[in-house]
Parts: structure tokens; sequence; C-alpha cells
């Protein structure tokens, strides 16, 4: 059985060059990085997060990283956005495990008691039941929905950024989705109506 | 890959993964998964049964970055170590580029310590016998 849509060795990073001359003190080249991947790695916080300051400091020391690792980006090792998302992930992970020690359920209630700005009340009230729900689902389901559904990663990808195989990503996918389905399933009629 | 490969088991467990959104199908199974939605009414009601999680999971918007987030983030990128001046670089240009100001340095520097050794010897007593003669005179003067 074939997977996925190719995700690119190293060797064809699209971002390569770029890091390169970052790494080297290159404006131009550190902003067109930023303009490249901010967006992405705030939204993927964001949705992890539940809000819109953790998302921010999680980006910021994320670019942090980048700017760090820039210098002496090595080719070959991994493509530089499937590092991105990976160190996003272990950085948004650090942050909830930290949120647990504090209150068991504060993820849960950050997720759902904080609405997006700049949605209509009744989409943002939508959209905190979806993500609490998604708060709810094991880390690793999680995460697998988070990159092939927001981030939109190929399955080859996410796969490499999850450290599993695609098969196991694809199981990850399912059984998220499954478990999504079971816990707003009940509430679908309403949410589906509330959205148009 | 063709049509005949993908089955109505194989794309319930591609829905059941990816949703119904065909730009998250893997990529070697779009086509054929996409052919097989065409013309199967079975592989259209699975697509139906499968897009309101999808519709939901769309409802959440993404953070976006605002303008002083990225300066922020800019701000903190490296910097390049600061060049040479214009003005330095035309005259280093003018000199024939760096191999050749390094040549004339080094002359510069030959000669400077050839040039020093001489004249360093030029300005002893030893080898002025008219200014001693002159301090001798001076002493004699003053013993008058």
């Amino acid at each position: 059985m074939a997977y996925g849509r190719p995700a690119g060795g190293p060797a064809e990073d699209p971002d390569l060059d770029l890091v390169r001359r970052a790494g080297a003190g290159d404006g131009p080249a550190c902003a067109a990085l930023v303009d490249r991947h901010l967006a992405r790695v705030t939204a993927l916080a964001g949705r992890m997060l539940g809000n819109r300051a953790d998302a921010e400091d999680v980006a910021q020391e994320v670019f942090l990283r980048v700017w760090q690792q820039a210098a002496k980006w090595r080719a070959g090792e991994a493509r530089f956005s499937t590092w991105l998302h990976r160190v996003t992930l272990n950085l948004c992970h650090d942050r909830l495990r930290r949120r647990r020690e504090v209150a068991l359920d504060a993820a849960g209630e950050l997720a759902s008691g904080a609405p997006p700005p700049g949605a209509d009340l009744q989409r943002a009230a939508v959209a905190g039941r979806v993500q609490a729900a998604l708060a709810q689902l094991p880390e690793r389901q999680r995460d697998a929905i988070l990159l092939c559904h927001y981030q939109e990663l190929g399955n080859i990808e996410a796969a490499v950024v999850l450290g599993v195989s695609v098969e196991a990503l694809e199981s990850l996918l399912a059984r998220g989705r499954k478990r999504l389905r079971e816990l707003l399933i009940k509430d679908a009629s309403d949410l589906m109506g509330d959205l148009r | 890959m063709t049509t005949e490969k993908m089955t109505l088991e194989r794309l319930r467990a591609v829905i059941e993964a990816y949703g119904t959104s065909q730009p998250r199908w893997p990529a070697a199974e779009r086509e054929a998964a996409a052919a097989l939605v065409a013309g199967s009414a079975a592989a259209r009601t699975l697509m139906t049964e499968a897009a309101p999680l999808d519709e939901l999971l769309d409802a959440v918007p993404a953070v976006a970055p605002t303008p002083a987030m990225r300066s922020a983030v800019l701000a903190m990128a490296p910097r390049a170590i600061p060049s040479l001046g214009n003005g330095w670089r035309a005259f280093i240009g003018e000199l024939g580029g760096w191999r050749l100001a390094g040549a004339v340095l080094a002359a510069s520097l030959a000669l400077g310590i050839v040039s020093g050794g001489w004249l360093s010897t030029g300005v002893t007593t030893e080898s002025s016998p008219g200014l001693l003669q002159l301090a001798l005179l001076d002493d004699s003067v003053t013993e008058y």
C-alpha cells in the first residue's frame, strides 16, 4: 500500500537557502523565514494551548531557537518545517504539563473558556466546544489531528514530526476523530445549527 | 495509481483518518479515492457521514500573529557582523583589492623597519663629530 504525498527529503528542503542566509545574519532572509512560518507556528500553538498570550509566547520561543540553530543548521537531517513543528509541539507539551501541575483540568478550562477574538459569539461557542474536545484527546491523537487537519502536513511529514510510522499516524488520526465524534456527536445537530 | 486499487473499505479508512477534504488524503491514493467517490453512491455516503466532523473542526479559528509580534521575533534575529563602509571599500578597490592592499601594507612595514634602522644610526653621537666638538667647545668656553 502506498501512503502520502511526498514529504520531500531534506535535500529538497525549500527553506534550506533561507535558513543558511538567516544564520549568516541576512536580514531579508530572516524576514522571509518569519513571513513563511510565523503564522503556522502561532496557529499550531494557539490550537494546542487555547489562548493567544501563550501561543505568542511559544511562537517567540520557537523563533529564538530558530535563530540559535540557523547558523549551525545542517542539511540532511530533517526538513526545516519538520523540525519547526516538532519544536513547537514540544514547547506546547512543556507548557501544558506545567499547567497540569498547577491544576489538573486547567487545559480544558482554558481551551473552552477563551473564545478566539474576532469570531461571532455562536461560532466562538462552537469553536470553544470543539477545542475543549480536542483538549480531552490523548496527546498523540491530538497532535496527529492538529498536524494533519490544521497544519495540513502530508502524512509522511506528520509521521516524521511525531516519530511514528505512517500506519501508526493513520491509527492515531482514526482513533482521535472517532473520539471527537463521540464527544461532539450528541450535540452535533445543535453545533451545526450554530455554524449555519 | 488506478481506481481498481482503491476499495470502498480502504476509502472508509482514509476518510476515518484524514476526513473528507481530498487535499488531506494521502497523495499516492488521492486520485483513485476521488475517482471512487465520483463513481460510487456508497462512497459518497461515507463522505456525507464524515463531513460534519470536518465542519466542526474547521470552526476553530487560527490565532494570527500581530505586527508587533512579528517585529519582536525579528528583533531577536541574528545580525551580520558590520562590514567596512563604502569609503574604505572604494579605497581598497583603488589599491587593487585586498591582495594588492595586503602587499602594499607589507611593503610599507618593511620599508619602515629598514628606514627606521638607517635613520637611528644616522643620529648617534659617535658618528657626529661636529656635534661632539661643539659640546667640548662649549665646556671650554665656560672654563674661561
